[in-house]
């Protein structure tokens, strides 16, 4: 009976033009996005090798350089051009790994740089995409998260509107009642039927768009396996929903726009909400008052710079330059410039560490708020669950900014070292160079905490629709 | 007759609890929205100017120091925010909120609060932008969307016709009841706006105008989406098929096209990525522009020139500091550098506003949206000018302490310190926000889309529909 019922729903959507004309439509969408994104990836790919290039042939060219100094064969006049110095040596770069995912979702990959360039004289940042016209950035990017997380619901609420109240409108729930299986089976089965006609065509739409944007199907088989489970829970809440607001037992129009106000507060002015909630109750930090307050500490170290290196020597006596008497004038002046350089920077970081960990933690404090009231927008959760599998979430860009942060520590540390120790950059150092390395966390336990959320509430709908289904007034009809 | 009719509309909303208090929740929700936004507003503007404060007293108490080390202390610019900004910030959240001014370099703004806030901010706030823009033609399109087809759908079309009454008026009046709910919505936000702004002082004639004109914005927009609404109404045999077309419209005209829009603009005229600009700037001031002599030969030209203007031999018998003169030379190459790059950069991002400009006969936010920042100063043609003010103002600065060194210390000596009173004389930033006859330069074609919107969409409706409709009854 179950088996018949399927059949039948099944043929009856396959036949429905509305369902043929919305799979033509869905699968154009998808490939649009998905073919658009390839190009801004692949655009975002090559800058990266391209950035890791230059880095790469630099570096070959000081060694090289630094070879035929140690060999005798060239000389220099002064320590900053020579390759003994710092300053041919002390640029890097910190590049963000692009993922084939990438092309799923924009992300934030719109607002954050992928590159980021550390030196020795300041501390390094990671920068915006400044450049880009904010207008663009404001309206946002059409990409296949979009194309499920948008419209998607609205393909399957077009779908389930009215798929009680349809019956119940036509005369034909009498009828269907009247078959010998119980109505939450019988509109289970509704609901189950329509649910793997559209996820199966979403599943097959999203192969395809990811095909086309590049990505090695079977590569990331399990990528892809993820995704379609991300879309299948999602999916399932709105079919869900939509039984739910059926199960009301009102009319297809009451039922429509009852759907239409939840799709739109649960994907518009759900989420405005949450953000303006968090923001009051929690307002972001000031960067501005961070700088500035960074600045007066360097300001104050810098007026103090030959006392406070004389208190660092005091404090480290064990890095008192050996040998120092040996040095001509021009070593010395470069090594009294750097010391200097490098202990006033120390001590802004220690001066300015209260500033910056207050700042952090005020700016945690603010985007765990709004992660955790995001738990109630499924279509918020949907998102940031794209994002991160495409290796583009805000989480994930901030772990980037903070791996930087650590490595320029780290790149900082190797030059004040050489530094103090009154050291010049030698072919033994080659191999010592700090090496930045950043792995994109895509399957983390948010991913999971956010799918047990979905299932969560996919339960309660489920619950809901079975109070619905056993009251009498359901049947009234 | 028309009143009637409208009147009778409203009164079928007012009694219909749910529309009413749908209504009164969102007239509610508009006015929190607006005094939010104002509140949120002072407090960002507060943080700036204690921000500018504090920056000014780090610049004069930075002590002794050589001119050329102080440009490269540099100042922090702030911008200011537009008052009309709590209306609708606009992309303030994507633009930086402050400019590192120093020598040799022009630093693009930085400090986008996007970048601090988790993804769910990409979602946007509750801004009265955002209920204005967004919210409202989603509530038109449900008081409306059966207007017209409930007439045909309760059989009392032909009833009407029988009254006498002319189907047009009939039109008419339900459509003024449809604009008259959002308007309600509308005045709401502004007698908020207005309140607050008369608290803080920042009432003008200027802002009294720019008020004037993002209200006027928003009526011609709402008359295009009630437009709208009554065309598919008068045109759908049922209700639901008219719901269902309708919504489709709202969510393509306010979420699909504008992002479709914004993705094109970036494919056709793509923005160059930082590190390629940041190189072709660098590549332009090394090797010089077209016709223009390399770095190295620019500076031996000048030091000829230099030579031979004050007939000496040597830098050391000059009269002034060629070290000083030679930076500024070579600052002076760089502005000419750096406004070509910005200009064609600024010419791109032009470009792609026009290309989404292209899509506004698909979706009337997309001009409301252009207008209502523009008349709030929170579009990029404003975060532009704050861009090209604090160059401007970096360049005077730079060129001051450059003078100062020139003028008082001689070649190669870099000993030369000077202190506070040189500090002070660097005048404090200003910027002014775009004089309102700028913004309406910037925006009349946007104006003349939404009000071609209007007028064609209500030409249709109240002409060869209100005809072929009209005498089909």
């Amino acid at each position: 009976m179950v088996v018949g019922l399927m059949r039948t729903e099944l043929k009856r959507v396959w036949r429905h033009p509305a369902y043929r004309i919305g799979c033509v439509v869905f699968f154009g969408l998808a490939l649009f996005a998905a073919y658009g994104q390839r190009g801004v990836v692949e655009g975002d790919l090559e800058r990266v090798q391209k950035a890791a290039a230059a880095q790469e042939s630099r570096l070959k060219e000081n060694k090289a350089l630094l070879a035929s100094v140690e060999s005798g064969e060239s000389q220099f006049d002064s320590l900053w051009d020579d390759p003994r110095g710092y300053y041919l040596w002390h640029k890097t770069i910190a590049a963000f790994p692009v993922h084939p995912f990438a092309a799923l979702s924009i992300g934030q990959r719109d607002l954050f740089d992928d590159i980021a360039e550390i030196g020795i004289y300041a501390r390094p940042q990671t920068k915006g995409r400044e450049l880009r016209n904010p207008t663009t950035q404001l309206f946002g990017g059409f990409d296949l998260a979009f194309v499920l997380v948008y419209l998607l619901p609205l393909f399957i609420l077009g779908f389930c509107f009215d798929i009680v109240s349809g019956e119940r409108e036509r005369g034909t729930l009498r009828l269907l009642l009247a078959l010998p299986v119980s109505a939450g089976r019988l509109f289970g089965v509704k609901l189950a039927s329509r649910f793997l006609a559209i996820v199966l065509m979403a599943s097959v739409a999203i192969i395809v768009a990811m095909a086309v944007a590049g990505v090695a199907l079977f590569r990331h088989a399990a990528d892809l396996g993820a995704l379609a489970m991300i879309v299948a829970v999602y999916s399932a809440f709105w079919f869900l929903l939509a039984l739910a607001v059926n199960a009301f037992g009102k009319s297809s129009a009451v039922n429509a726009v009852a759907l239409i106000v939840l799709w739109a507060f649960f994907s518009i002015l759900g989420p405005a909400l949450i953000n303006t909630l968090a923001a009051a109750v929690y307002p972001p930090p000031s960067r501005i008052a961070m700088v500035n307050d960074m600045r007066g500490a360097a300001n104050e170290a810098e007026k103090r710079g030959s006392e406070l290196l004389a208190k660092y020597y005091s404090d480290h006596p064990e890095l008192t330059m050996e040998g120092g008497e040996d040095l001509d004038a021009r070593e010395r002046s470069f090594f009294d410039y750097y010391q200097r350089m490098f202990v006033v920077q120390k001590w802004v970081d220690e001066d300015a560490n209260t500033a910056k960990l207050h700042f952090e933690r005020q700016l945690d404090s603010q985007q765990r708020l709004e992660r955790i009231l995001s738990l109630a927008s499924p279509v918020a959760l949907t998102r940031e669950s794209l994002d991160e599998l495409a290796g583009a979430s805000s989480t994930q860009f901030q772990s980037f900014q903070k791996a930087v942060a650590r490595f320029g520590g780290r790149w900082h540390g190797f030059f004040m070292d050489k530094a103090v120790a009154g050291s010049l950059i030698g072919s033994e150092d080659l191999g010592e160079f700090p090496v930045f390395a950043f792995e994109i966390q895509r399957f983390t336990a948010g991913q999971v905490w956010r799918l047990a959320v979905l299932m969560a509430l996919n339960l309660a709908l489920a619950a809901l629709i079975a109070f619905r289904l056993r009251r009498r007034a359901f049947y009234a009809a | 007759m028309v009143w009637s009719v409208a009147r009778k509309e409203l009164r079928e909303i007012w009694r219909d609890g749910r529309w009413r208090w749908t209504l009164l929740l969102l007239i509610v929700l508009a006015a929190v929205t607006a005094a939010a936004s104002a509140a949120r507003q002072a407090r960002i503007q507060q943080l700036a100017a204690d921000a500018q404060s504090e920056a000014r007293a780090q610049w004069l108490g930075q002590g002794e120091k050589n001119p050329h080390s102080t440009a490269h202390y540099g100042l922090y610019l702030f911008k200011p925010l537009n008052t009309l900004a709590q209306i609708d910030p606009g992309v303030n959240s994507y633009t930086g909120v402050s400019v590192f001014a120093e020598a040799h370099k022009k630093n693009d703004a930085d400090f986008q609060a996007m970048r601090d806030r988790s993804g769910m901010a990409r979602f946007g706030e509750m801004t009265p932008a955002f209920v204005l823009l967004f919210v409202t033609p989603l509530l038109i399109v449900l008081l409306g969307y059966n207007a017209i087809s409930r007439e045909r759908e309760l059989g009392t079309w032909p009833l009407i016709a029988g009254s006498g009454v002319p189907w047009r008026l009939f039109v008419f009046g339900k459509w003024l009841a449809v604009w008259a709910v959002p308007i309600l919505i509308l005045a709401a936000t502004m007698t908020v706006a207005v309140l607050s702004l008369a608290i803080r002082g920042e009432f003008n004639a200027d802002t009294a105008v720019s008020l004037a004109l993002m209200g006027l914005t928003y009526l011609i927009y709402f008359g295009a989406f009630v437009n709208l609404t009554l065309i598919v109404s008068t045109l759908s045999k049922r209700s639901a098929t008219a719901l269902t077309a309708l919504l489709a419209c709202w969510m393509l005209g306010c979420f699909a096209v504008p992002r479709l829009a914004a993705n094109i603009a970036e494919t056709l005229y793509p923005t160059p990525d930082k590190l390629s600009f940041t190189q072709t700037v660098a590549k332009d001031r090394r090797e010089g522009m077209e016709g223009d002599l390399p770095q190295a030969a620019r500076g031996e030209k000048l030091m000829a020139e230099t030579l031979a203007f004050y007939d000496v031999d040597g830098v050391e018998d000059l009269p002034v500091n060629y070290d000083a003169m030679r930076m500024q030379a070579d600052e002076e190459y760089a502005n000419r550098v750096f406004d070509r790059r910005y200009s064609e950069l600024v010419d791109i991002h032009q470009r792609q506003n026009g290309v989404m400009r292209v899509f506004a006969p698909m979706s009337p936010l997309i001009p409301a949206r252009f207008l209502s920042m523009g008349f709030a100063r929170a579009d990029s043609a404003a975060h532009w000018r704050f861009d090209h003010e604090a160059e401007t103002f970096r360049r005077k600065f730079v060129k001051f302490l450059n003078d100062d060194m020139m003028n008082n210390s001689k070649t190669g000596d870099w000993g030369y310190k000077t202190g506070e009173a040189l500090w002070r004389e660097v005048p404090e930033f200003q910027s002014e926000p775009l004089p309102l006859q700028v913004v309406w330069r910037n925006q009349d074609e946007n104006f003349a889309v939404l009000a071609a919107w209007f007028v064609l969409s209500g030409a249709f409706l109240f002409g060869p529909l209100t005809r072929r409709f009209g005498q089909g009854i």
